[in-house]
This record gives C-alpha cells, sequence and structure tokens, in this order.
C-alpha cells in the first residue's frame, strides 16, 4: 500500500543517486510542519539541480530517474509511491536559501529537509507567484507558528517583499 | 423602535476566543502523522463538496489512498 514514508524514502533517493544535489519539502505539506493540517493533493519539493554546462534548467534526469523506478509522469507530476509529487527547480536565491537552511526533521523514522516557515512566508510572497491562498498561507504561519521576526524581516528587506 | 438581542460580555468572548486558540495550539502540536490522517479526512470532505458544485479539478487532485 502506498504511504508517505515510502514517498519520502524515493525523495532521499533521488539525492542519494545525485540527481539533485539538494531538497527540502514546500507547500502545504512543509506548512503542516509548523502548523495546522491543511487541504492540499499534492507534495512540492524544491530541488537544487547539479551544475551543468549550460544556463538552461532541464528536470529530465528527475524524470528519467522516476521511469527507472516505475514511476509515472501525469502532468505536472511524478506519481511516487501512490503521492503526487512536484518538483521545483530552485528559481532564485532566496529558494536556494530555503532548500539549504531547512530543517532536519522525521517521519516514521524517515529523514527528511523541510523548508522553515520565515522561508515558507518569504517564498508565498514573492510577487510572481502570489496568489490569494498563498497570501493566506503566509498570513496563517505569521500568526500561528513560532517565527524568528528577525530573521522574517530579514527576508523581507532583502528579497523586497511586502506582505 | 426594537430592543436590541441579548450580547455577551467581554468576559464570555474572550473567554471564546481563549477557546479557540487553544484547539488550534492542540492541533498544531499534534504529531504529523496525525496531521496526514486529518488531511486525508479533509481531502475526502473538499473533493465531495468540488463535485458537488461541479468544479472541475485536475486529474491529480483526488484524495490519496495511502497508509498512515
Amino acid at each position: 500500500m502506498p504511504s508517505f514514508e515510502k514517498t519520502l524514502l524515493a525523495v532521499n533517493d533521488l539525492k542519494a543517486s545525485g540527481v539533485v544535489d539538494e531538497y527540502a519539502i514546500a507547500g502545504a505539506m512543509a506548512l503542516m510542519f509548523w502548523i495546522e493540517a491543511i487541504t492540499t493533493y499534492d507534495l512540492d519539493v524544491l530541488v537544487m539541480l547539479p551544475q551543468l554546462d549550460g544556463p538552461l534548467v532541464s528536470l529530465d534526469p528527475i524524470y528519467r530517474w522516476a521511469a527507472e523506478r516505475g514511476y509515472q509522469a501525469e502532468h505536472e507530476h511524478v506519481v511516487i509511491e501512490g503521492f503526487p509529487v512536484q518538483f521545483l527547480p530552485s528559481f532564485g536565491a532566496l529558494a536556494d536559501e530555503a532548500v539549504r537552511t531547512a530543517a532536519d526533521r522525521q517521519y516514521h523514522g524517515v529523514p527528511l529537509r523541510v523548508v522553515r516557515p520565515e522561508y515558507l512566508i518569504a517564498l508565498y510572497l514573492v510577487p510572481s507567484a502570489r496568489t490569494m491562498k498563498r497570501r493566506e498561507r503566509a498570513a496563517a504561519l505569521r500568526e500561528s507558528a513560532d517565527i524568528d521576526r528577525g530573521l522574517l524581516d530579514d527576508l523581507m528587506r532583502r528579497f523586497n517583499l511586502t506582505s | 423602535m426594537t430592543e436590541s438581542p441579548p450580547r455577551p460580555t467581554d468576559e464570555l468572548l474572550s473567554s471564546l476566543y481563549e477557546g479557540k486558540r487553544a484547539l488550534h495550539a492542540a492541533q498544531r502540536a499534534l504529531p504529523y502523522s496525525e496531521k496526514i490522517r486529518q488531511l486525508l479526512e479533509l481531502q475526502k470532505i473538499h473533493y465531495e463538496i468540488m463535485r458537488s458544485r461541479g468544479v472541475e479539478l485536475r486529474p491529480w487532485e483526488k484524495p490519496w489512498d495511502i497508509e498512515v
């Protein structure tokens, strides 16, 4: 039967195999580590891809890795052990930092990396990705999670973000 | 002129808000596996509401059939 542990083991294998340099769980599944459960249907994984010769990013190595293990690609997701997983290449300095500084956690004994709440808020407030839902999630984190206000203020200032 | 309905006291309101805060704090503190169990229930409820409203969901937007 599919399980979240098996999905996490597969994501860890993605890193161990060198397909990605680093990863961190982001989005609603990360948010649930810091606040209450909310509805979502997929698992977002921010990934740092290995340095290549050209400037263009390709997710082909991830899709090849998935195909070798029998995981099907469906639209923008890869279904890993029953979970639709969306791999998001780190898109800039803020996302790079979010991945590098992710918190180490465990789920049923499986290690995983989770984007910290201050970075989740900042990522939700990136202008190009701002939606009402993301603003609401940022607000929920701000109100409920144990936030390092100094770090959040620093991120907001350095990355020119507004609430 | 109609008489206004009875209003709660400030004390009662404070107590209700405090109860709500305590409930949310308890929900936040639950183990992650329990939150996933809750998520599975939320997915079923959300999915049924969207379907009954005729909202077209994306193919991957369906409740997970997983072991917690």
